[in-house]
Order: structure tokens, then sequence, then C-alpha cells
């Protein structure tokens, strides 16, 4: 062993020490850098016997072949081709190399055939055919070119270069005018004179992947089938073949050739030969059965559009596969029946648009239907495929789901018909099974997904269907059957016809079986916390007829209320959340003198809000440590059900927004009370970012819920939030906040957006600004981003809100010229899409309030407007980084139209000489365009007319920058800003064409 | 557990440069071996431990990282690979683009292994491929998971998969959870759940013919 031997090994190995690696690899560098590398690998392969070495040598190859074949001479060139055939024909024919070497051998031939095929190395194949002996491993290596053709020149799996595609299908035309004769020859003498079942598994893999590219006629031909067929009985090859079969019928051709060709192969035969004998194998032939059914499906339909052709035997075929179709979909396996799914799904696809289905298609429906019913059943044997995981199935579920839905539609008749008598049977049967109950209770459950995709008709037909169907269930035993799926189905199904339940005794019944031991105290968790979730929707469907068993509710519910890790060991918070929101919900819909009200409320509420009096008053959350946060998160998960309880209470009318009277809210003392705990929690626990998250979520509900009581308290509120607000997060929420704020009472808010606006600013700007600045695409980046575009929002929101005022008040006037302003004339020139769109939104607000005539006009705005803004509306799309194809880019300019519009309407002529004089002439215009321009910004043009002018404007003018940079390259020196406009503008000029 | 019940294993974990094969990996606290990080060949060979109801698995993880450029060892590392994950970035396009060229080099050294194609960052907001966009490994009989290193999300489903396809397709479970470093993100639950169900809503779509075309 020589050092190159040991360096190559050395490095090759992890558990050498570092610094000898680091040598290994220096050395193993400068061979590799040495122009006359391949030689000595070429001379290392044929002396060498350890794998990691000859690998080595071949990635040497095959960084000279990619990289650096141009620097070789022509004569360097075919002495490496001739070497590496050489090993070829020397070593790797007599000998048996392993897999790696034999593959990447394949590979760097294949990369030097594709360099130079067919010019440089027209006897390609010519010499590798003749190399091929039956007796040695010449077949073998032959066979792994081939493949390693399809991997380099053939596949669109793998990501290339237009360039690359160019030459890949020169080099294809070329194979298949000169060589694939005789390659496919060789393949057949290897399939009828070999008796290796791993080289005809080779030689079948290979024309799988060549049938979609070579003349079919190639290979299907009497002696090729026949030679597929004998082997669909040799269990270790039969799977190959049976998928070339399927790249067979998979070639795209003709729909005729397509339909000739099945008919020719008949596949029905080709099944019929198979033995059905283990299951992989069955889904092999499944897939195949699969496909064909799809093609002459397919087939059949492009044929009816063309109605001067017709292929005579099609329904015959169709038929064929449809018995087989049937034969597999049944079949005891979950992977075997899934395998052919997609023909039943594209079969029942078809059958919709057809009015009146024929007798035998019927059959073929209710044949189907009676098997999704078989495949939709939970086995109960505990002797499953090992490999149907429960998420595997319940995947499969939901596609037999949509097949019996579309059955559904095509033949409401015979599923309701169908769905009935499972139904009768598993109420009249007490013995049955539970997967026999759950499945045809699923049934019925999906007959309901499916008919909502109907009319409303068809629905009002099946009302009464429903109804009895619901009724039934509701008065029955099933509701006892204590097994989990049949709950959670039961349950289910409830909700899903909530609204066929009459209201009677049944209703009684049913909301009886979700509160007791059957739902909400059910001793499976599972079960239990589903019940709970779905009385939520029964509750928030049904509304009015549940409010009169309000009572009892609270009642069923008063245990899962309390907020206590003894109870949450049972029944988890978001379950307890859930009940809290339902409540609120109902009090808050039912109308309830105040007595009675109260004293739900208080049952309710009256629990939370003393907790967190206790926790507050005798300071509990100082016990709290880092790693137990006992009292924290108590104090979170009660601040939660109070804001979830709440959701149920407005003071404002849902229909027109107006303010209720007090006398419709009493509740307000209860939220008020909780509120003035809760604002006192930042202060208490200023490092707990979670509780000034709830709190916020606290205050978004108060907004709704308190209304104008609530605005007198944000004086001092505001301060107080925003002084705890330390981290981007939490001041995003409060951003957030200000603006519901400023939505909801708009300019009555001024005194306190005027005291506010200067230290939330000041604030945005000092987390905007961190001393270090994050790297690229961090989270802290991304957080700075989302803060960037808060604030922008947070501007538009308080110029939308008629609060204009608040900038240019006293108090903060140097906030709006030092740093508003600013910002405004830097965001328009953002690399953020979004960011420049508000800004410009911005803009035209600005302009509406503070320009003549406007209800804060100010005087000066005037330069800021003419000096900065307008030049920008010219300067932000006219930018090399503008890309107007882009959706959000399109939206700017028409923001721009609407603002350079108003401020036409504002300032008149002296708008329109300042554009004409000192504007328009820098941007090199024809006088006709400028005098089109400005007459569209007169009063008596539409805005639409306008943007579509400046739009044109803007397309044409960067396609002539783009052509003006076209002119002169190659003379001129062309920096990144210019590449980059000039691949926008070949897409645009494309695109203008 | 004694040491002969051990099973070794190569794992080869690929990818493109910056899809987080490396923050992977070192989610993994072994506490019994010393992680071997070998800078001048960037490639680093972790032992990572899982306790299944089959016995102790140790998947000595190949990670490549840095050997995405042209030189080193590249596919010389997959020599005796038996099995592996191809990693890329759910933020970025190019990365899945580059899965089938990673899974043909793979392919190419180690015939027929078990390979797992891994989504990782699906934590942060902006995700660029879709679940509904990520078939590629159903071409080919791979598995899939949405992963989240900084979050942990889905950390050991890749490796109880392999564990299952190397034993031979048996029903393989944990019955120790793997000691991981905190989750340095909380990760949105409704949105991890939305994501399994386009997971799971996209398996059950017929595979388009081409459909890289659409990225």
């Amino acid at each position: 062993m020589d050092n190159f031997d040991q360096a190559v090994i050395c490095s090759f190995d992890p558990s050498t020490r570092e610094d000898i690696k680091q040598q290994a690899l220096e050395y193993t560098n400068r061979i590799k850098e040495n122009p006359k590398a391949w030689e000595f690998c070429l001379e290392k392969l044929r002396t060498t016997n350890n794998t990691y070495i000859k690998f080595f040598c071949i990635q040497v190859f095959q960084d000279i072949i990619l990289h650096k074949y141009e620097l070789l001479t022509t004569e360097d060139k075919l002495n490496l081709r001739v070497g590496l055939l050489k090993w070829f024909q020397s070593h790797l024919i007599v000998n048996q190399e392993e897999t790696p070497i034999k593959n990447k051998f394949a590979q760097i031939i294949v990369l030097l055939f594709k360099q130079e095929y067919p010019d440089g190395w027209p006897a390609f194949f010519e010499e590798i055919l003749s190399l091929l002996n039956l007796q040695n491993f010449s077949v073998d290596i032959f066979l792994r070119i081939c493949k390693s053709i399809d991997e380099e020149v053939v596949s669109f799996d793998v990501h290339r270069s237009p360039a690359e595609l160019a030459q890949n299908t020169m080099i294809k035309d070329k194979m298949r005018e000169k060589a694939i004769v005789n390659i496919v020859s060789s393949w057949y003498e290897i399939l009828t004179k070999q008796k290796n079942s791993s080289l005809i598994n080779m030689t079948l893999q290979n024309i799988k992947t060549y049938v979609g590219w070579i003349d079919i006629n190639l290979i299907v031909n009497d002696p090729f089938i026949q030679v597929f067929c004998n082997f669909l009985r040799e269990k270790s090859v039969r799977e190959e073949v049976v998928d070339c079969f399927k790249e067979i019928i998979n070639k795209g051709m003709d729909p005729m050739a397509k339909l000739t060709l099945i008919q020719q192969l008949r596949i029905k035969d080709i099944i019929g030969l198979t033995s059905l004998d283990s299951s992989e194998f069955v889904v092999k032939v499944g897939n195949l059965v699969n496909l064909t059914g799809m093609e002459i499906l397919r087939g059949m339909e492009s044929l009816q559009q063309d109605p001067g052709r017709s292929f005579s035997n099609g329904e015959i075929l169709l038929n064929d596969m449809l018995q087989i179709l049937v034969q597999f979909f049944n079949n005891e396996s979950n992977d075997v029946s899934y395998s052919v799914y997609g023909f039943a799904s594209l079969y029942v696809q078809k059958l919709k648009g057809i009015k009146n289905i024929s007798g035998q298609q019927f059959e073929h429906i209710r044949a189907l239907v009676q098997i999704v019913r078989n495949k939709m059943r939970f086995k109960t044997d505990k002797y499953d495929d090992e490999d149907d995981s429960e998420i595997k199935i319940l995947d499969f579920r939901k596609d037999l789901s949509n097949l019996f839905r579309n059955i559904f539609r095509i033949r409401p008749d015979l599923v309701s018909e169908f769905v009935t008598a499972n139904i009768s049977n598993i109420l009249t049967n007490p013995g049955i099974n539970y997967s026999d109950i759950e499945v045809s209770i699923y049934l019925l459950f999906q007959m309901g997904e499916g008919i909502s995709a109907n009319s409303e008709e068809s629905m009002k037909q099946f009302e009464k269907f429903f109804s009895e169907m619901i009724s039934n269930l509701a008065i029955s035993n099933i509701s006892q059957t204590s097994h989990q799926v049949v709950s959670l189905m039961y349950f289910e199904t409830l909700v899903r016809y909530a609204k066929y339940i009459p209201l009677d005794s049944r209703l009684d019944a049913v909301i009886k079986s979700f509160l007791d031991a059957r739902g909400i105290y059910n001793s499976d968790p599972v079960v239990r916390s589903k019940a709970g979730h779905l009385f939520n929707k029964l509750v928030k469907q049904l509304k009015v007829p549940i409010l009169k068993y309000i009572n009892d509710i609270i009642i069923a519910l008063q245990n899962h209320l309390i907020i206590s890790y003894e109870i949450q060991k049972v029944v988890p918070f978001d379950e307890q959340s859930s009940f809290y929101e339902l409540l609120g919900f109902l009090i808050g819909a039912a109308i309830l003198d105040k007595d009675t009200e109260s004293g739900y409320i208080q049952k309710i509420l009256g629990n939370p809000i003393n907790q967190l009096k206790e926790i507050i008053d005798k300071q509990l959350y100082k016990t709290d440590t880092k790693e137990n946060q006992f009292y924290s998160v108590q104090i979170c998960q009660l601040i939660s059900v109070i804001g979830n309880f709440s959701k149920g209470f407005s003071s404002f009318n849902a229909s027109n927004g107006a303010p209720k009277p007090d006398s419709l809210c009493h509740y307000k003392v209860y939220f008020k009370s909780a509120l003035t705990l809760i604002v006192q929690l930042p202060n208490l626990l200023p490092e707990n970012e979670e509780v000034k998250f709830k709190t916020f979520f606290y205050m978004h509900r108060m907004v709704e819920c308190l209304g104008k009581d609530l605005k007198p308290l944000l004086e001092d509120i505001l301060p107080l939030l925003l002084s705890h607000t330390v981290t981007i997060p939490t001041l995003l929420e409060f951003l957030v906040f200000i603006n519901q704020l400023v939505g909801k009472y708009k300019e009555e808010l001024f005194q306190v957006i005027n005291h506010t606006l200067k230290p939330t600013i000041n604030h945005v700007f000092k987390l905007l600004n961190p001393s270090i600045q994050p790297p690229e695409h961090s989270d802290e980046e991304r957080s700075i981003n989302e803060l960037k575009r808060s604030y922008y929002q947070f501007i538009q929101g308080i110029l939308s809100n008629n609060l204009a005022n608040t900038f240019t008040s006293q108090a903060n006037l140097d906030v709006f010229e030092k740093i508003i302003l600013p910002t405004l004339t830097s965001g328009c020139q953002s690399s953020n899409e979004a960011i420049q769109k508000a800004c410009f939104v911005i803009l035209k607000k600005m302009i509406d309030d503070y320009a003549p005539g406007g209800a804060h006009h100010i005087n000066g705005f005037e330069q800021f407007l003419f000096g900065q803004m307008v030049p920008l509306c010219f300067e932000v799309p006219l930018s090399p980084q503008f890309n107007i194809n882009d959706f959000a880019s399109n939206q700017i300019i028409l923001e721009i139209g609407k603002s350079l519009k108003s401020i036409s309407s504002k300032y008149g002529d002296n708008f329109l000489n300042f554009l004409k004089n000192s504007i328009l002439p820098k941007l090199n215009v024809t006088s006709e365009f400028t005098d089109q321009f400005l007459k569209l910004l007169l009063p008596t043009a539409q805005v639409k007319e306008f943007q579509e002018c400046l739009k044109l404007f803007i397309r044409t003018r960067k396609g002539k920058i783009i052509q003006q940079q076209l002119n002169s390259n190659g003379t001129t020196h062309v920096n990144g800003n210019n590449a980059k406009s000039l691949n926008n503008g070949n897409y645009i000029g494309v695109n203008g064409h | 557990m004694a040491e002969s019940e051990q099973v070794q294993v190569k794992l080869v974990l690929v990818g493109d440069g910056g899809v987080g094969k490396t923050t992977f990996v070192k989610r993994h606290l072994n506490g019994e071996f010393e992680s071997r990080y070998i800078p001048t060949l960037g490639v680093s060979v972790q032992p990572l431990s899982f306790y299944t109801n089959f016995g102790k698995i140790v998947f000595n993880v190949w990670d490549t990282a840095g050997q995405e450029k042209f030189g080193g060892l590249r596919d010389g590392y997959y020599i005796q690979g038996q099995c592996a994950i191809i990693m890329f970035d759910v933020t970025s396009r190019m990365s899945y683009k580059h899965v089938p060229n990673w899974y043909s080099d793979l392919e190419r050294v180690c015939e027929n292994i078990p390979i797992v194609l891994c989504g990782n960052k699906v934590d942060i907001k902006d995700r660029k491929v879709k679940p509904s966009q990520i078939n590629f490994h159903r071409r080919y009989n791979l598995s899939y998971y949405d992963v989240s290193a900084k979050s942990n999300y889905n950390f050991e489903k890749p490796f109880i998969w392999l564990a299952s396809k190397l034993l031979g397709n048996k029903s393989v479970h944990l019955v120790q959870q793997p000691t991981l470093k905190p989750a340095e993100v909380p990760l949105d639950a409704g949105l991890m759940q939305q994501y399994e169900t386009e997971v799971q809503t996209a398996a059950a779509v017929p595979l388009p013919p081409d459909d890289n075309e659409d990225l």
C-alpha cells in the first residue's frame, strides 16, 4: 500500500485522527489538481483491490469529464476513453465487482458518452455491444450503462438546465435513429438466454424506462410478449414484467392507437395468467388493472369528443376491466383494494356526467356501494395487515367516502335504500358487532356530506329521510354501546343532522346523552373530549331551541368549569375553555331578566374572578419559580376563560352596529370587575410574556363587550400596556390593539391617541434598530420586518379613521416631521411590496386630509408633496427592482394613479405646471404624451383612464430602457442592476407581443 | 440492555446546503457519546440511539454538511450506507427541486436502501413548498415527513420509519422518547394540523404525469 492508498482510505474513514485526516486530504487534493491525474488513476484502477480507492479514481474521472474536459487534448480524451474501456474489458467483465463501483463506472462512461456522442464517438453502442458475452459480467455492466443513460439523458425527474435538455433531446433522436434497434435486440437475447433473475430484472427495468420514448413496436410484438407472458409465471421476475406492461400502457399516444394497443395486449388474459398468491404482487397487478381501466375510460372519452372516430370494442374492453375491478376492489387487503381505487373513482366520475345510466351501469355501482361499505368497516379481528397503520386506514376511508358520495349523487334512491337497510339492521339486531354499527352510522353521516354539494331542492327531498333516521338513532340504544368508535360516530352524526332532530322528547334525549356518562362524563377521555367539542357545535347550530335547557346545562357542566389541576387531570383546560365559551354564547343569546341573568353569570364567573383576586391579593404568584409556574399558568387560564365567556356578549347591535342601551347590558359589571384585576397583571408579572398576551386578548374582547364604557379607562390603560411591551411580539399586539380601537371609536379617540402616539412611535423605532443587526433570514430579521409592516398599518389606521390631526398636533408635530414623513418616503422605496403599497395608500390619505380643502389642511405640506413624493411616484415604478408583471406591483401603480389624480384635484394648475416643467422633461417624453398625460389628470377624466395611461407609460418606458441597454450591451459595462433589468425586459418584451 | 442487542446502522443524510441537516441531527442529545465533528472533510458522524420495542438501534448519521459544492468525497461517503434521509427546506423551492438529483446519487451507490424525504423548517410561516406539491416520494416509495428541527416537530418519525423498513416492515415504536434539546420556537398547533391534513389530502390525489413544472 503506497501513500496515495493510505491517504484515500484515511479520508474516507471518519474515525481517523483529525491531523492525519488533514494531511490525507491535502495529499489527495494535490493528486486531483494534477493535470495528469487521470493517467495516474487509470493505472491505480488496474492495480488496486480497494473499493474506496477505485471509487476515488472514478470520481477523479468524473470531475475531469464534467468540469475540465475541454482542457484535455484530443489525444488525451481518446486515451482516457480507451483506458476506461480497457479496464471494462480486462477487469469488470471477468471479476465480480461491488455495486457502487459498477454503477459509478457506468455513470462516467455515460458522462463521457454525453460529451462525445454522436460526433466524437459515433460507434459508442457498437463498441459496447461488441463486448457483450453471455458467459461473463459484461451483460451486467451493459445493463447498468443503459440505466445510467436513462438517468443522465432521459429522466425528467432530475433538474437540468435548458441547454442540457436540448443536448439530451439531440442524443435521444440519434439513438432512436441509429442504435435503439440493436439495444432492444440485445435485451431480447438476454431475456431469452439468461437464467440469472437479477439480470433479467435489470433488463426488464431498462425496457420499462425506455418504452416511453422508443418505437413501441420494438417491444409490443409477438416474440417479446411471449417472453413476458412466460416470465409472469416466475416469481422472481414477474413484478418487473407487470411494471413493463404498465409502462407500455402508460405510453403517450393517440386514443385510438391506445385502445387498439390495449385490445391487442389482451390485458384480461394476461391477468388470468398471473397467480395471485402474495399480496405484494397482487398490488402490482392491481396497479396494472387500475391504469388499464383508467386509460380505457380516458381513451373512450377523447374519442367521444371527436364525432368522426369511434372504437367499436371500447365497451367490451371496459366491461372486462370492470369485472376485474370488482374482484380486486373487494380484496381483503387494503393495499390491494386501494390499488384499483383510481379506476373505480374515475368510472363513477364518468357516470356522473350521464343523465340516465343503463341497467348494467346501475349493477356496477350497486356492487361498488356494497364494496365501499365492506372496505369502510373497521376490521375487528386482531390479525390485520401489519403495515396497515391507523392513518392509512383512515385515509383510505376518506377516499371511499368520496366514492360513496359520488355514487349517492348519481343514484340517491339506491344509496338511501342501502343506508336504510343498514341502519334498520343495527337497530333491530341486538347482538350485532360494533364495527357494523359504526360503519352504518358512518354511511348515514357521509350522505349528509355529499348532499351539501347538491342543490337546495334535493336537500328538501331528503329532509324527511334524515329526520326519520336521526330520530330512530336518538331513541335507540345505540348510545349505550360502550365502544369508542361507535360513540364518536354517534355524536358526530347527531350534530351533523342537528336541524332534523324533532324539538320534542327526542331533543331531550339527545341533550341528555351529551351531558351524562355517555358524553362529557364518559370514562373514555377521547369520547369525553369529542362530546364536549361537539356539544359546543350543537349549541351554536341549534341556538334557540337549546335556550330552555340553560339551567340544566349549567348544572351538568358546573364540575367541569373549576379551574384547578385536580379537575384538569380529567378535563383538560382547552375543553374547559370551550365550555365557558358555549355558556357565554347561550346566556348572551337568551333574553333573560336581570336577576336570572346575573344569577347565571355569577354561577359561572364568580369562581374564576375570585380566584384571580385571591392570587393577586395574596401575591401567590410570587411563590412561582422558573421550573414551577403554577400560579402564572393559572392566571393565564383564568383570563382565557373569562375572555372566552365574554365572546357571547356585545354592547352593540348585531344587525346595525349601534350601541345597545344600558338596560340590556347588565353583564358589564362582571367584566369590568375582571378588567380591574387583569390590567394590574403586566405590572405584577412584568417578566411574563404569556400574561401580557392574555391581557391583550382580554382587552380586545372588552372593546366589543364594554363598548363606550371602555373608552374613559383607556387614558390609564394604554400607557401602562405600552410600558410593558418591551419585545417585538408584545409590541405587535399593542399595535393591533390600537388599530382595533381607532377603528371602533374613530375621532372620539383624539385625546387618547394624541397622548399615545409619540411614545408608541419612539418605542417602535427603538425595537426596529437593535444594537446588533440580525443576520439575514434569521427569525430576528423576520420579526423586525413584521414590525415594520405593522408600523405602516398603524399609521394607515390612524389616517383612515379621521385622526390625521393627531399627527399635526402641537404634541406630535416633531415626530411627524422627523419620523413619520421620512419613513413614508423610505417605505415607498422599500423592497417589500406590501410596505410600498401601504405607503402609497398613506400618501393618498394624507393628500385628502392635509391638502387645501381637506379636513386638516396644513401649510407647508405642498413642499413635502412636490419636493419628495411626486418624484417618487415616478421613480419607484421605474426602478429596476420594480417588476411590473407582478400583481402586487400593479396594485402599487393603481395607488400611485389615485394619488396623482388626487393631488391634481387639490392643487390644480400649480401641480400640472410643476409636472410639465419639472418632472416630465426629465423623463424625456414627447410633447404629445405630456399633453395626453396632463389632460387625463384633469377632473374631467376618470381615475381609471389615468391609471391605464400611467401603467402603459411605465410599461413602455421600462421596455425602452431595456431596449437601450440591449443595444448598448457589449460595448458598455453591464453592472448587476442592468443585468437584472435585462431579464425583466426580456420578459416584458415577450409578454407585450 | 446488553450491548449485543444493539443494532448499528449507517444512515446518510443529504440535501442542499442550508436546509438544516446539521441542526436536525444536533437536536438529539445522546449523553453517552461525544459527537465527532470532522470539519476538514465536512462530514460529521453522529450516533443517534433510539430505544424501540425491538431493542436499541443506533443510527450512525453521516451528516454530509458542506459537501454540496464541487470537491470533497461527495457520494463516496454513501458507500455502505444502509438507509438515508434526503432533506429539503420548505421555504426554498430550489432545495425541493434538487431532491431528485440527491435521490439519483444515493441510488447509484446504495441500491434499494430505505430513504425518507423530510421537509424541514415547517415552523416558518412563510412556507413555499406546500404539502400538495410534495409528491416525489410517492413515485419511488419513499416516506415523507414535515419536520421542524427548531421545534422538534416529528423529529423521531423518519427514524422510526427507517427502523421499521430495516427490520423487515415490522411495526416499530419507541419505548423511550429520545432526549432532545428543548424547542427553540413554539409551533402553531393549528397550522401543523392543517399541514397534516394537507399531506394526507395530497397523498390521495393521483400523481400528475410530471409535476415539477408548477414549482
